[in-house]
C-alpha cells in the first residue's frame, strides 16, 4: 500500500489521527509520518501490528527526542509481508514526568529501546516489566540526552 | 509467556544473596571469549540456564549526544568507531542519511567504490566472527587463518585507499575521500580469486567438521517469529529461514544492479548462524567482481558546496552492515550541528533476544550461542 | 653397533663391582647402582617435557602460518629452559579459602606417578629398566593415581569453578580408562604376556621377509585397537579435543588455575610426561618397539627407532590440538561409553576368533 492508501485504511478506524504533513523545503523521507496522542498509543500500534491489510510486525526502532518544550517519540514501523514503512510521532507533554505506554507487548523488540529512552532521556514507561538503566551505571543522576541536562562533577573530574 | 513477549520479570543483575535455586554465574566483563566487555548475569540450576540477562553499558562512550556538538563531516569520525569491525559500513549508513536529508547524488565511481569496499568490509567482518567463533569452540587454527592472514590482506587493501586499518573515515558525505590508487583494482582482483579458494577452506576445516557440528547444530535455536518479533536483523535473522536483507528489500546505492542470492537457513541454530555467514563471503565475492567490471574513470566525490547546510527536516538511512540492519535517524535544525542523531545498533537489538533464547540451554552452551550472535560492544553500547 | 643396551650394562656391572670391591656391602652397591639407573630415568623423563613444549609451540606456530618461538637460542631452543627458570622464581601464592596441604601435595601427586610408569617401558635392545611381568597393568594403575592429582587440584584451590572442573576432569579420565584398558587386551591375548618387552620382541619378525609383523598391521585388529587406544590416551592427558578439564576458560576456570610457578610446572610437566608415556607405549605395543624397518639390521640402534617412532606419535597428539575444535562434557563421555566401549568388546571378540581360527587351523 502506498501512503495515501494506508492513511485511508488508518483513518477508517482511527478518524482523529492526523499525518504529519511535508513542508515544502524540510527534508523528509517518503514514509507516512502519523502523530498519536500517548493516551491512544497502544490501541493505535495493537490494530496497526494485527489488522492483516496493515501488519507492521516489525518495528525498526523506537527513540526519543527532546524538543526544549515537549518530548517526542518517534516509532519507525516496517511490514515484512507488504513491505511498507510508517513512522509515528508521539508527543509527550508533561516534562517533570514524561510517561509513555509501554509497547513491549506488541513488540517485544522495543524492551531494551524503551530501556535506553528511560536511561539517557528519563521518559518512562507504564507496564514496562523491566524499567531499569541499561547503558549508564544504576546510580547516575540525571538524564545526559536531554537539552538542559548539567554533568555533574563525580569522583573523576 | 511464549519465546514471541517479553518476560514478565527480570531477576537483578547484581544479585545481594544467592538464588533459591541453583548457582548465580557471572560471565564477567573480562573473559577469554572475546566480544569486548559484556557482562551475563546467568542463573543456572546444574547444568540448565534458568535466566540470563546481558549487563551493558561498559563501553558506553556518549554518541549520541557527541554528535549534536560536532559537525556533520566530523561526525563520521564518530561512527567508526560504533561497529569497530566493520568501520566502512558505520560511514555508509550514516552518510546515506545525511545525503537523503541534502538529496545530492552521488557519481557512479563514487558509489562502485563504495560498494567494493564495504563488501570487502563484510567479508573481513566475517573473518573475524569465523575466527573468534572457532576459538570460543576450542579450535585455535582458524583464527590465524581467516583473521590472520584474509583479514589482514583485506586490511593492506584498506589501507592503501584510505590510509587506515580499522577506522578508516574513507565514505564522506557526498562520496569518497580519495580515488583508488594505481593497481589497487588489479590487487583487489587477485584477492577476490584467491578467496574463493580460501572460503572452501574454511569449510573443510570448521563448518563441516564433526565436533564442531556437534557443538553448534540444535543449539540455541530461533524461529523466524521470533527473530521478528525481537527485531533481529542480518545473518541471525536470515539463519531462520526468513528473507530479509536490506540490499534487497530497501536497496541503497547501486545494489538493484547487481546479481547476488541472499542465503537463508532452515532452522535458525548456531550452525545456521555460522553457515550463513560463510556463504556471504562468496556473494559478497561476487558482488565486488561485479563491482570491479563495472568501474569506469569518474568523479569520487559529488557536487556539494564547501560550506553546506543541511536543510531543516529529519531523514533515516538504512543499509544491510555485517552485523544487521544499521540506521541513523538524524533530525537537523539548519545548522552545521544535528539536533538529534539516533542510531539503530544492530547489536544491540539482536543482543536483547539472549534474555529468551538462553533459557533451557547447557552452560557449557552459553559461549557457544553467545558468540554466534556476534555481537560487537561499540554498536551496543554506543 | 651403536646399541648403548649393554654398553650402559656393562657400565652398571663394572660400577657395582667398584663399590663392592671399595667397602661397600654388595647389596648396597646393588641399590645404589639401581639408584644410579633411577635417576638416569628421572633425569631423562624430566627433560623430555622440555623438548615437547618446543616441539608443541614451534608445530603450533607451522600450522598456524607462523614461526613459534624464535628469540632464545638459535630457532628458539633455549624458550623452555627460560620458561621453566621463570616458573621458578615466581611467588608460590595459597588462596586463603584453599586447603593448605592439599593445595601442596595435588601437583606432587599428579606429577610423580608419570616417572614410576617409565620403568618397565622398552626403550631398545637392553634399555628396558626393570622387565616386569605385568607392566601393562603396572602402567595402567600407576598412572591412575594421577586422577588423584587433579581432583586435589581442583579441591585445594578453593574455587567452586575449578572444584567442578577437577571433578569433569576426573570423570572423563576415570571413563576413559576403561576404553583404554580394554583395546590393549586383544595384545596380551595374542601375544600371551603382559611384558612390554615381551610384546615389543615378540614383533620383530617378518611377513614374507618384508613387512613387519607389528600389531598395527594385523588387518582389523590392529588398526582398531590403535585408534581406540590413541583417542582415550588423548583424552586421558586431557588434551585437545579432550581439554574440557583445563580449557574450562572459555566459561569457568579450569582445575589447575590457582597454582603458580612450581606448582604449576608440575602439573604441566605431569601432561607432557604422560603424552610422551601414552606414545612410548603405542610404539611398544604396536610398532614393534625397537624394531628397525628399511635399513639392514644394525645400522641404525634400536633405541633411535624407538625414539623416532614414539616422537611420530607424539606428533599427532599435537596435530589433534591444533586441528579440532573442543568436545562438550556430555558429547565426551558418550562417545567413551556409546561408542568406543561397544567397539574395544567387538575388538576383543574379532581377536578370540583370530586366535581359535588360527589354532584350529
Amino acid at each position: 500500500m502506498n501512503s495515501a492508501e494506508l492513511l485511508a485504511a488508518i483513518k477508517a478506524k482511527f478518524p482523529d489521527l492526523q499525518e504529519i504533513p511535508k513542508v515544502t523545503g524540510q527534508a523528509r523521507g517518503d514514509e507516512l509520518y502519523l502523530a498519536v496522542p500517548s493516551a491512544k498509543l497502544v490501541e493505535v500500534c495493537r490494530y496497526l501490528r494485527f489488522d492483516p491489510p496493515l501488519s507492521f510486525d516489525f518495528l525498526s526502532f523506537v527513540t526519543s527526542v527532546d524538543f526544549k518544550t515537549h518530548f517526542e517519540a518517534v516509532y519507525y514501523l516496517v511490514s515484512t509481508l507488504h513491505k511498507h514503512k510508517l513512522v509515528l510521532k508521539v508527543k509527550v507533554e508533561d516534562r517533570n514526568k514524561p510517561q509513555l505506554p509501554t509497547v513491549t507487548s506488541i513488540w517485544p523488540t522495543a524492551d531494551w529501546q524503551e530501556r535506553e529512552i528511560f536511561d539517557l532521556m528519563g521518559i518512562g514507561f507504564e507496564g514496562h516489566y523491566n524499567l531499569r538503566r541499561i547503558l549508564l551505571p544504576d546510580d547516575w543522576e540525571g538524564y545526559p540526552l536531554r537539552k538542559d541536562y548539567a554533568p555533574k562533577p563525580d569522583r573523576y573530574d | 509467556m511464549s519465546e514471541t513477549s517479553v518476560p514478565t520479570s527480570a531477576p537483578e543483575t547484581f544479585p545481594q544473596k544467592p538464588p533459591e535455586k541453583g548457582m548465580f554465574i557471572s560471565l564477567g566483563p573480562q573473559h577469554p571469549s572475546t566480544h569486548g566487555v559484556l557482562r551475563v548475569a546467568i542463573t543456572a540450576d546444574g547444568e540448565v540456564v534458568t535466566s540470563a540477562q546481558p549487563d551493558v553499558g561498559y563501553l558506553h562512550r556518549a554518541t549520541e549526544k557527541l554528535a549534536e556538538k560536532r559537525t556533520y563531516p566530523q561526525i563520521i569520525v564518530l561512527t567508526d568507531r560504533l561497529d569497530y569491525l566493520a568501520a566502512m559500513t558505520n560511514n555508509w549508513s550514516y552518510c546515506l542519511a545525511v545525503e537523503k536529508m541534502l538529496a545530492v547524488a552521488i557519481p557512479e565511481r563514487a558509489d562502485l567504490l563504495r560498494i567494493i569496499v564495504g563488501e570487502l568490509q563484510r567479508i573481513a567482518s566475517h573473518c573475524v566472527f569465523l575466527g573468534t567463533y572457532g576459538i570460543d569452540i576450542g579450535a585455535f587454527t582458524p583464527f590465524l587463518i581467516a583473521f590472520g592472514r584474509e583479514r589482514e590482506r583485506i586490511l593492506d587493501l584498506f589501507e592503501e585507499i584510505c590510509g587506515a586499518r580499522l577506522t578508516y573515515n574513507y565514505i564522506r558525505i557526498g562520496g569518497v575521500m580519495a580515488d583508488s590508487p594505481d593497481g589497487w583494482e588489479a590487487r583487489v582482483r587477485t584477492f577476490v580469486k584467491e578467496m574463493y579458494g580460501r572460503v572452501d577452506e574454511y569449510d573443510t576445516l570448521l563448518t563441516y567438521n564433526p565436533i564442531f557440528m556437534d557443538r553448534t547444530k540444535n543449539i540455541g535455536t530461533m524461529t523466524a517469529e521470533m527473530a521478528v518479533a525481537w527485531g533481529i536483523t542480518g545473518p541471525n535473522l536470515r539463519a531462520t529461514g526468513f528473507k530479509a536483507d536490506v540490499r534487497k528489500d530497501d536497496p541503497y546505492s547501486l545494489y538493484s544492479q547487481f546479481k547476488f542470492d541472499i542465503p537463508v537457513g532452515k532452522q535458525g541454530d548456531c550452525w545456521e548462524r555460522y553457515w550463513v555467514r560463510v556463504q556471504e563471503m562468496r556473494e559478497s565475492l561476487k558482488i565486488i567482481e561485479q563491482a570491479l567490471d563495472a568501474l569506469k574513470p569518474g568523479e569520487t566525490m559529488g557536487k556539494l558546496p564547501k560550506v553546506y547546510r543541511v536543510p531543516v527536516g529529519e531523514g533515516y538511512g538504512h543499509l544491510e552492515a555485517p552485523r544487521g540492519d544499521l540506521g541513523f535517524y538524524i533530525i537537523s535544525d539548519g545548522t552545521p550541528s544535528p539536533y538529534r542523531m539516533h542510531i539503530r545498533a544492530p547489536s544491540f537489538i539482536n543482543l536483547q533476544v539472549l534474555q529468551t533464547l538462553l533459557k533451557g540451554w547447557k552452560v557449557a552452551d552459553v559461549i557457544a550461542i553467545l558468540g554466534s550472535i556476534d555481537i560487537v560492544l561499540g554498536e551496543v553500547d554506543r | 653397533m651403536g646399541e648403548i643396551g649393554p654398553l650402559l650394562s656393562q657400565l652398571f656391572h663394572t660400577g657395582r663391582d667398584w663399590a663392592a670391591g671399595h667397602g661397600v656391602p654388595p647389596l648396597g652397591a646393588q641399590i645404589l647402582m639401581m639408584a644410579v639407573q633411577v635417576g638416569i630415568i628421572i633425569l631423562s623423563i624430566s627433560l623430555v617435557p622440555m623438548v615437547l613444549v618446543y616441539a608443541e609451540r614451534k608445530v603450533a606456530g607451522f600450522m598456524q602460518g607462523r614461526l613459534g618461538p624464535m628469540e632464545v637460542g638459535p630457532f628458539g631452543i633455549l624458550q623452555t629452559l627460560a620458561d621453566g627458570i621463570k616458573l621458578i622464581f615466581k611467588e608460590d601464592v595459597i588462596p586463603r579459602g584453599a586447603d593448605r596441604w592439599v593445595h601442596i601435595v595435588a601437583p606432587i601427586v599428579a606429577c610423580a606417578p608419570a616417572f614410576v610408569c617409565f620403568a618397565p617401558v622398552p626403550f631398545g635392545k637392553g634399555m628396558t629398566l626393570v622387565d616386569l611381568d605385568t607392566s601393562v597393568l603396572f602402567i595402567f594403575a600407576v598412572s591412575g593415581i594421577s586422577v588423584i592429582g587433579i581432583l586435589m587440584g581442583g579441591w585445594g584451590s578453593g574455587n567452586k569453578f575449578s572444584m567442578l572442573g577437577g571433578l569433569r576432569g576426573a570423570a572423563q579420565a576415570v571413563s576413559y580408562e576403561i576404553p583404554r584398558v580394554l583395546s590393549v587386551v586383544p595384545l596380551l591375548m595374542f601375544y600371551g604376556t603382559q611384558s612390554l618387552r615381551g610384546i615389543a620382541v615378540a614383533q620383530q619378525a617378518r611377513w614374507l621377509g618384508v613387512l613387519p609383523k607389528w600389531f598395527i598391521f594385523y588387518p582389523v585388529i590392529g588398526q582398531i585397537s590403535f585408534v581406540i587406544f590413541l583417542i582415550c590416551s588423548v583424552a586421558e592427558t586431557n588434551r585437545t579435543p579432550f581439554d574440557i578439564a583445563e580449557a574450562e576458560s572459555e566459561l569457568v576456570a579450569g582445575f589447575h588455575t590457582e597454582f603458580g610457578g612450581i606448582k604449576f610446572a608440575l602439573f604441566f610437566l605431569a601432561e607432557y610426561a604422560y603424552v610422551f608415556l601414552a606414545s612410548a607405549m603405542a610404539v611398544a605395543l604396536f610398532f614393534g618397539g625397537g624394531d628397525g624397518v628399511i635399513l639392514p639390521g644394525g645400522l641404525i640402534p634400536s633405541w633411535i627407532w624407538f625414539l623416532g617412532k614414539t616422537f611420530m606419535i607424539v606428533f599427532m597428539f599435537l596435530w589433534f590440538r591444533w586441528t579440532f575444535p573442543r568436545m562438550r562434557v556430555d558429547q565426551l563421555m558418550s562417545f567413551c561409553w556409546k561408542f568406543l566401549l561397544p567397539w574395544s568388546f567387538v575388538n576383543i571378540a574379532l581377536t578370540g576368533a583370530w586366535i581359535l581360527w588360527r589354532a584350529h587351523s
